[in-house]
């Protein structure tokens, strides 16, 4: 009987992996394509806020974006970040006076930074392992169909968990990465991995000369 | 005199002063106040009384108005009120520089103003944001610096200093270039507003605040900091002369070198194209 399971299980589980990799092949595939379909309805948006420049950057966005078509609104900052929440919650504050239509349709949240700036590198793998499982929580949690990122560190572990899901089949989204304008010559590390693990489905930057450098990203102007 | 400081909905002339903040803040404002006086006579009136800054609810400024108007003893009556649109700059974005050259001749009422508001104030704002960077601070507050920056014709040097432990010596006095600073503000655009030149850290805040309100600029690359990506966004705006970049060492002979003339203004950018394709990748349909 045991041998039975275990021999089963030596069958069953190169079918799974086999059908995992075709899979994850298949949304790296399908991430970077243009939907052919109009959404009918506003679409769940995570924007992703940090300290730093950041937030002044995400806010232009937010604030050229469509606010019929990109609703409800998620944004998500570090812990130890007041100031971009607050930012956000002014702007959305303004939307509601300006007389746009009163529905409850914007969301803060606070999310675990993976490290602290100085914290040692011991502790930071427990830290960074709870990062990763707040961030999976909150993506579970709000099921963004939009994310909008530009680099804070907090973007990284929201982004590796949309696009697991994406892989398990427990959602689609679709991730959008801008580049800081402080970035001229580098991507920032959150840029860099998100570039290279084909994670976004649009890379963005600001300076003609890193388009150069990154052929898969866009170049289109600046946001500051 | 009574009371000035009502909020009635009685307008005569709205003088923003919210704009105006610390030392500058009293000469500007016993400018605007000056120059509307002078205005009035010209054409023959009196103002009345009260000279309104921004409500307390919009966030009062803190020094000026209050005291100032104690003394300029502004309960003069007139038969016929001004309004906003009469007063060059007295309607919205007021600036101090812009109001005075309209009028030359204040309305001479009281000496003591009149001698404070002809003293051509040119402040220099130095700010390090939420960092800490003394080696910036203590550039500034080098005999070198203060020399170069008083040979270019700047009166007064503000620095804000953010978490930094060196704490620069306050001076005051007309003959020489006048000090003061302050750790932290939530009014640092104000001070921004009102400086006439702009030292800054390399955080793209600061730098693109400043450049937004056209303010000349140099940025001071901290060199202590490890992952030094920020003087990346410092470098190519020098190259692309929207500001000059300097680092703590050579802050005076930038200064001494710089010419104003050839800074060329920013144009900000626009997320609308990055919005554009956005939406196009979404499948919306282009408006």
């Amino acid at each position: 009987m045991g041998l039975d399971a275990l021999a089963a299980a030596c069958c069953v589980l190169p079918v799974l992996l086999a059908l995992l990799a075709v899979r994850f092949a298949y949304v790296l595939w399908r991430s970077g394509q243009p939907s052919s379909r109009s959404p009918t309805a506003g679409l769940r948006c995570l924007i992703v806020l940090g300290s730093g420049g950041h937030t002044a950057e995400m806010m232009n966005i937010v604030t050229a974006l469509q606010k019929d078509r990109f609703t409800p609104r998620y944004y998500v900052a570090a812990l130890t970040d007041s100031m971009s929440l607050q930012k956000a919650q002014v702007y959305e504050q303004s939307l509601i006076q300006s007389g746009e239509k009163i529905t409850k349709n914007a969301h803060f949240m606070q999310i675990y930074r993976s490290r602290e700036v100085g914290q040692s590198y011991i502790t930071s793998i427990a830290t960074t392992l709870l990062a990763t499982l707040h961030a999976m929580w909150l993506v579970i949690r709000i099921r963004p169909q939009v994310i909008f990122c530009n680099g804070p560190g907090t973007c990284f572990p929201l982004c590796v968990c949309a696009f697991v899901l994406k892989v398990l089949g427990l959602g689609w989204s679709s991730i959008f990465y801008i580049e800081s304008i402080a970035r001229v010559k580098k991507l920032s590390l959150s840029g860099l991995l998100l570039y290279k693990l084909r994670i976004a489905d649009q890379f963005y930057v600001q300076w003609p000369q890193l388009q150069q450098k990154y052929p898969r990203a866009y170049y289109a102007g600046r946001l500051m | 005199m009574g009371e000035p400081m009502s909020w009635e909905p009685m307008p005569v002339v709205w003088i923003r002063t919210s704009c105006f903040s610390g030392a500058a803040a009293d000469v500007f404002y016993i400018r605007a106040v000056v120059n509307f006086f002078s205005l009035s006579r010209a054409r023959g009136q009196l103002a009345r009384g009260w000279l309104i800054d921004s409500p307390p609810a919009q966030g009062l400024s803190r020094s000026g108005p209050q005291v100032h108007l104690r003394f300029l003893n502004l309960s003069l009556l007139s038969d016929s009120l001004l309004p906003c649109s009469s007063f060059p700059g007295g309607d919205d974005s007021a600036s101090g520089g812009a109001i005075c050259p309209v009028f030359a001749q204040p309305f001479a009422s009281d000496e003591r103003i009149l001698q404070m508001a002809d003293r051509e104030r040119r402040t220099v704002f130095v700010t390090v944001g939420t960092t800490c960077f003394d080696s910036l601070v203590m550039a500034v507050d080098s005999p070198e610096v203060k020399k170069a920056l008083l040979q270019k014709g700047y009166t007064d040097l503000l620095i804000q200093m953010g978490r930094g432990t060196y704490v620069p010596a306050k001076v005051s006095g007309d003959a020489t270039l006048q000090v003061d600073h302050f750790m932290f503000s939530p009014s640092i655009a104000d001070n921004m507003r009102t400086a006439s030149l702009v030292i800054s850290h390399a955080g793209s805040g600061s730098i693109f605040e400043t450049l937004r309100l056209g303010k000349p600029l140099i940025v001071v690359v901290n060199e202590d900091l490890m992952d030094n990506h920020q003087s990346e966004l410092a470098e190519e705006l020098a190259e692309r002369k929207h500001l000059f970049c300097a680092h703590p060492q050579t802050l005076g002979e930038t200064i001494q070198a710089m010419d104003l003339g050839t800074l060329v203004p920013y144009v900000p950018g626009d997320a609308e194209p990055v919005v554009t394709v956005i939406n196009k990748f979404l499948g919306f349909p282009v408006d």
